[in-house]
């Protein structure tokens, strides 16, 4: 039962690719490289190595934690790559994981619930994968899935719901691979102590090295913190000092570098996996979610779980509407008035009741009294996380569409 | 023999007390007053229901002397901590929690701040959720930062919020404290009267929202002045 659970839950910040074709290197629908920025971005400080992939961390960040049994390399980077861009990974051949992963929506899909390759609508959104290598809560409400190299089992073989509908055909998968001369190549390069590279392992091991790459910290924001006062406008530094105060509380769940509390990363002593309740509902009065996503609950079956899901990210969250877990909030503006009531109300439909007076509401989730002109403040702030190199950055771009 | 080797040292010991006594602390304080929040005289809704104020209060957090500088620049203490913002207390913050009744005329000398030098034109307010050792503050209001009892048209109601409320005040002329001359002063939290009521629907399905609005109304009335 708890397998299955896990297998049902998170939509999958993974995912991985298939081609259209069989031996064809055909490229798959994605992003143009060809029309991506240079990656040579900021100029990033003393730059740390792990054999020989060279991280770009930027200023103020950590280094990633990377599990010893899949160090990084140039080559696995290169060949999870493709992985990510690669129709092959899904059954049917029509879905890789950048299909619910845009690196334009700051890898996310734009859908308030995704959609996996049979056409099966996902209880969750799709979440981004910004910042994912120092994620220490890897999905919306789970918290089992530790590792990105476990959690990419759940896209690729998880069927409640289908992701990728990969379960039972791990043969399949691995023959389309073997196929593709180029895959060859990739997997030998990134794998080259191994009799046989192309395995799920290998598979799940080049994805968690790509995304682990996905490191976003150039924004606006991030700018105007190195010194550039101009790199915000006053809006902006008016609603940074509304995120980061005691009134709006903001920062306790989305604070630090990485704009949440669920990180970890090299160095870190106690590794925290924070869910929360944010108030969406309060279905029956004592802080009920409705089906089909009730939060941590789900996984732990403790009542007290009820509701509770990670803190996203919001760096680039201007690019990742809809928002929460469910997509039921359409717009930054919803989000902050939401926030300000102190939880929604909802007048109608399953989730009828008013999540501002739930029991089990985060202590952080108060309600404000704040002016229209705070409030556009707060989401100019947020605006500014937008790290726009990061979302053309050629680095990430899906490799298939290049010669 | 021994008192001569170590004449210079008792000489030194017996000038310390007088060392001390000669020091002046020239300190600089003001005083926080919390004076009554005054209650609307009539008070009706507005369907023109009469309503009777029986019991109320509103949990004071902190109050803060803001300088005269441009604001954002101020706090934008660039490379630092943004958590820095997040303190119980500073010279010019006092967080001193106090409930402050909406319902009977108290007032109350908060407490005492000791500033630094310089000129303060802003006075900030922070109503959060009571905690139990507020001044003031009684058991069933822990965790709420407005409460609102009475009855309208004869039938009870009860508003809650815990909603936290800011109120700003810009003063007429700046507070300007410099040692030797203004080395003291008195910050007094002050409300005018006013309509509490506007804007609320009196709706028991609709409670908080309606505890919302009042907060918003009473944020317009609150203010503070120095004396």
């Amino acid at each position: 039962m708890r397998a299955e659970l896990v297998a049902v839950l998170c939509l999958g910040l993974a995912a991985v690719t298939g081609a259209c074709s069989d031996a064809a290197e055909s490229p798959t629908p994605g992003p143009d490289a060809s029309s991506a920025i240079d990656a040579s971005a900021p100029p990033i400080e003393p730059e740390p190595t792990d054999g020989d992939y060279v991280w770009r961390i930027p200023p103020g960040f950590p280094k990633p934690k990377v599990p010893i049994e899949n160090p990084m390399s140039q080559a696995k980077v290169e060949l999870g790559r493709h992985l990510f861009y690669d129709t092959r990974l899904s059954e049917n051949r029509t879905t890789s994981c950048e299909s619910c992963h845009h690196q334009e929506l700051a890898f996310t899909d734009g859908l308030a619930q995704s959609v996996g390759s049979t056409g099966e609508v996902h209880p969750r959104s799709a979440q981004s994968l910004v910042n994912v290598g120092y994620a220490s809560a890897l999905t919306w409400q789970n918290d089992l899935l530790t590792t990105l190299e476990i959690q990419g089992r759940v896209p690729l073989f998880g069927d409640d719901p289908v992701e990728l509908g990969m379960r039972g055909r791990e043969e399949l998968l691995l023959t389309r691979l073997q196929d593709v001369p180029r895959y060859t190549d990739l997997f030998t390069r990134a794998f080259p102590d191994d009799e046989a590279p192309i395995s799920v392992k290998n598979v799940l091991y080049a994805l968690s090295a790509f995304q682990r790459t996905l490191i976003s910290g150039d924004s606006a924001y991030d700018r105007f913190l190195q010194g550039d006062r101009d790199a915000i406008d006053d809006a902006a530094k008016r609603g940074r000092e509304l995120f980061f105060s005691e009134r709006m509380e903001c920062f306790h769940c989305h604070g630090g570098f990485g704009f949440a509390d669920a990180v970890s990363h090299e160095g870190t002593a106690f590794v925290e996996k924070p869910f929360h309740n944010n108030a969406l509902y309060n279905i029956d009065g004592k802080g009920g979610y409705p089906l089909p996503s009730r939060g941590l609950i789900d996984v732990s079956a403790r009542a007290e779980d009820m509701g509770r899901f990670k803190a996203p990210t919001l760096r680039n969250i201007e690019v990742t509407a809809p928002y929460m877990h469910d997509g039921s909030i359409q717009t930054l503006e919803e989000v902050v008035e939401h926030y300000a009531r102190g939880g929604r109300r909802v007048d109608e439909g399953p989730g009828k009741g008013d999540g501002a007076s739930s029991p089990l509401k985060s202590e952080f989730v108060r309600g404000f009294i704040a002016t229209e002109q705070e409030k556009a403040d707060l989401v100019a702030f947020l605006r500014s996380l937008t790290d726009h190199g990061f979302l053309r950055d050629a680095r990430h771009a899906n490799p298939w569409s290049t010669p | 023999m021994i008192v001569r080797r170590f004449r210079p040292l008792f000489a030194l010991l017996l000038c310390l007390p007088t060392l001390a006594c000669s020091t002046v602390q020239q300190g600089i304080e003001v005083t926080v007053e919390l004076d009554p929040i005054a209650a609307p005289s009539v008070a009706t809704s507005d369907a023109g229901q009469p309503i009777v104020i029986a019991r109320g209060v509103l949990a004071l957090g902190s109050v803060e002397l803001l300088p005269c500088v441009d604001e954002t620049t101020q706090s934008l203490r660039i490379g630092q901590d943004p958590d820095i913002l997040h303190v119980e207390g500073s010279p010019t913050l006092l967080g001193t929690p106090a409930a402050r009744s909406l319902a009977s005329p108290a007032s109350l000398t908060l407490g005492v701040l000791r500033p630094p030098p310089g000129e303060y034109c802003k006075i900030r307010q922070l109503y959060f959720t009571a905690d139990s050792d507020a001044i003031g503050i009684e058991a069933d209001q822990v965790g709420d930062s407005m409460q609102l009892e009475g009855e309208l048209a004869g039938a009870p109601f009860r508003l809650r919020a815990d909603a936290t409320l800011q109120v700003i005040t810009e003063l007429d002329s700046p507070l300007r404290l410099d040692p030797g001359r203004t080395n003291t002063a008195t910050v007094a939290l002050t409300s005018t009267p006013g309509a509490w009521f506007t804007g609320l629907s009196f709706d028991a399905d609709r409670e908080r929202d309606d505890a919302l609005a009042l907060l918003v109304n009473l944020q317009a009335l609150l203010g503070a002045t120095v004396r």
